[in-house]
């Protein structure tokens, strides 16, 4: 009887819950002044799942994420070790002299995650070497229409004046984080979830987290954030002017766009490569008209795998450990200012083209210059057409939605080459 | 260390006037980048409908001063007569309508 009543308590002590609350672990101590940090991370994962799954806000990213989230605060499963990305762990287990140029060098770190890594630490190599954020903008490559934007080309200048809020929101992080952590938390106003994984990966991957969570959670939250500024910065007269119909794009025009935008921004700024040639390789597979297949499978297949790999492993880096921090709220908070200003950035500079062209523009376009395709543009619909119920202004603000995330792709670009 | 100013990326602790100073530099230069690249890109699909719109009007010249051989096509009998005729009553209930008139077709027969 006391073999079993022994066996059973082991089995007790093994589980989870009893790590939770430090029971009969070597490493209890640690668990026991932490476990409340663990319940807050339950009641935020909860949060994610009821806007993604309730609320149908970004469901496809919010809930791989949150559960990423989850899995990486069950005590006991050890399912990422986010330690393995950093250089301190290698200098602690083999000594400095790991180090080559002040690095580990990657293929080390590879191979210690293979070996001795579980499967999110694998999957989470996509991040780590910035595989993930461009394929996904290959899908949203050959997904987007820039049609729009190619006939409406001032639309760019709106696009471009979004992405304001990066850099303010830069320069107010400046106050507390490194220039390199606060490159990372500006680019959440640009309302790209791979421009700001790519940017946090290189800039400041120990804050991967709390802003690829803060950076999916406000561009799911556009319908909520953006419409108070946009009616305190416009008036009414504004807001119902009715836009003159685009004209037809023709198919040259839109096989040259994406070849003619990769060269200008890659050959001026080389960092945004990997984001806008993906992008443009993605588009010039739709648009051409001769590769179908890889349209495709870029649009479906790929895009929806790679969002799996991107959101678990993106969300399983927020645990309670480096998650529940006041750099986090900090954050939250300077980045919900990033967006907030990006979406004045662009109102403002859609009334500056409203006054130049006669009342031609309507300025709400302006606010779909924060990219978060489709989101953005259906939400200066939407503000639009409750002014006037007759007013369809989507494909018009789909011309500063899709310039926005060339914008965001060029401000991330920046950042690297100057903050790296 | 960089070649802006004297500051370490990676430290939270840099003087507070260089933060302040490199933080107003990158804000300027990552503003004028963006918005540089973004007119680039304007004026370069502007050239673009120029240069599209000037081919075709040199293809719509060309085609107007080549000699066109005129085919003449044997007028047919339309195979649609049918659908013209519904369309046309169609319209014609609709106008009754708002007209007040009670109308309705009865039958339709080719001529």
């Amino acid at each position: 009887m006391g073999n079993i009543g022994e066996s059973i308590l082991k089995f007790l002590e093994t589980t989870g819950i009893a790590k939770l609350f430090g029971l009969g672990e070597e490493n209890a101590a640690a668990y026991q002044t932490e476990w409340w940090k663990y319940l807050i991370m339950y009641a935020i994962v909860g949060v994610l799942f009821y806007l993604a799954i309730v609320k149908k806000f970004e469901p496809l990213l919010l809930m791989p994420i949150a559960f990423g989230m989850l899995l990486a605060n069950l005590p006991g499963a050890e399912l990422i070790h986010t330690e393995f990305f950093f250089d301190d762990y290698y200098i602690s287990t083999y000594g400095p002299g790991i180090l080559v140029d002040g690095h580990v060098p990657m293929s080390r770190m590879a191979a210690e995650v293979v070996t001795e890594g579980g499967l999110i630490d694998i999957l989470y190599l996509g991040v780590k070497l910035g595989i993930y954020p461009s394929l996904i903008f290959l899908g949203v490559g050959a997904m987007t229409d820039f049609a729009p934007l190619i006939a409406n080309p001032k639309s760019l200048l709106m696009g471009a004046g979004a992405q304001l809020g990066v850099f303010v929101a830069f320069f107010g992080a400046l106050f507390y984080f490194s220039p390199a952590e606060a490159g990372a938390i500006g680019i959440i106003g640009g309302a790209d979830g791979p421009t700001a994984i790519l940017v946090t990966k290189e800039l400041a991957p120990q804050l991967l987290g709390a802003i690829a969570i803060a950076a999916y959670s406000y561009m799911a939250l556009i319908p909520i954030i953006q419409p108070p500024f946009m009616k305190l910065l416009t008036t009414k007269k504004e807001r119902q002017i009715k836009m003159t119909t685009l004209r037809p794009v023709s198919k040259v025009e839109k096989v040259v766009f994406p070849i003619v935008v990769t060269l200008v921004v890659c050959l001026l700024v080389p960092d945004a490569a990997p984001l806008i040639g993906f992008l443009m390789l993605g588009n010039l597979f739709n648009v051409s008209g001769v590769s179908d297949r890889l349209s495709k499978t870029a649009q479906n297949e790929l895009i929806n795998i790679v969002t799996i790999c991107l959101g678990v492993s993106v969300g399983a880096t927020a645990n309670a450990e480096n998650f529940l921090r006041p750099d986090t709220l900090l954050i939250i908070g300077l980045g919900l200012c990033a967006f907030a200003i990006s979406t004045c950035g662009g109102l403002v500079v859609g009334k500056i083209m409203c006054k130049l062209t006669g009342g031609k523009i309507n300025p709400l376009i302006g606010s779909a210059g924060v990219s978060a395709v489709p989101m953005a543009a259906r939400v200066a619909q939407d503000v639009g057409r409750k002014e006037d119920p007759s007013n369809f202004l989507l494909m018009h603000a789909m011309g500063p939605n899709v310039a926005g995330v060339i914008g965001s792709a060029v401000a991330a670009g920046v950042f690297l080459s100057i903050l790296r | 260390m960089n070649y802006l100013l004297d500051i370490d990326f990676t430290s939270r602790t840099n003087d507070f006037g260089e933060k302040m100073a490199f933080g107003a530099t990158t804000f300027i230069i990552g503003l004028l980048a963006v918005f540089s690249v973004l007119i680039i890109i304007w004026l370069c699909l502007v050239l673009l409908k120029v240069c599209l719109q000037g081919v075709s009007t040199g293809k719509k010249t060309e085609s107007e001063k080549a000699p066109v051989q005129v085919v003449t096509q044997a007028p047919t009998a339309s195979k649609d007569d049918e659908i013209i005729v519904a369309i046309a009553a169609a319209i014609a209930a609709a106008e009754s309508e708002s007209s007040g008139l009670k109308f309705r077709v009865v039958s339709f027969r080719r001529k």
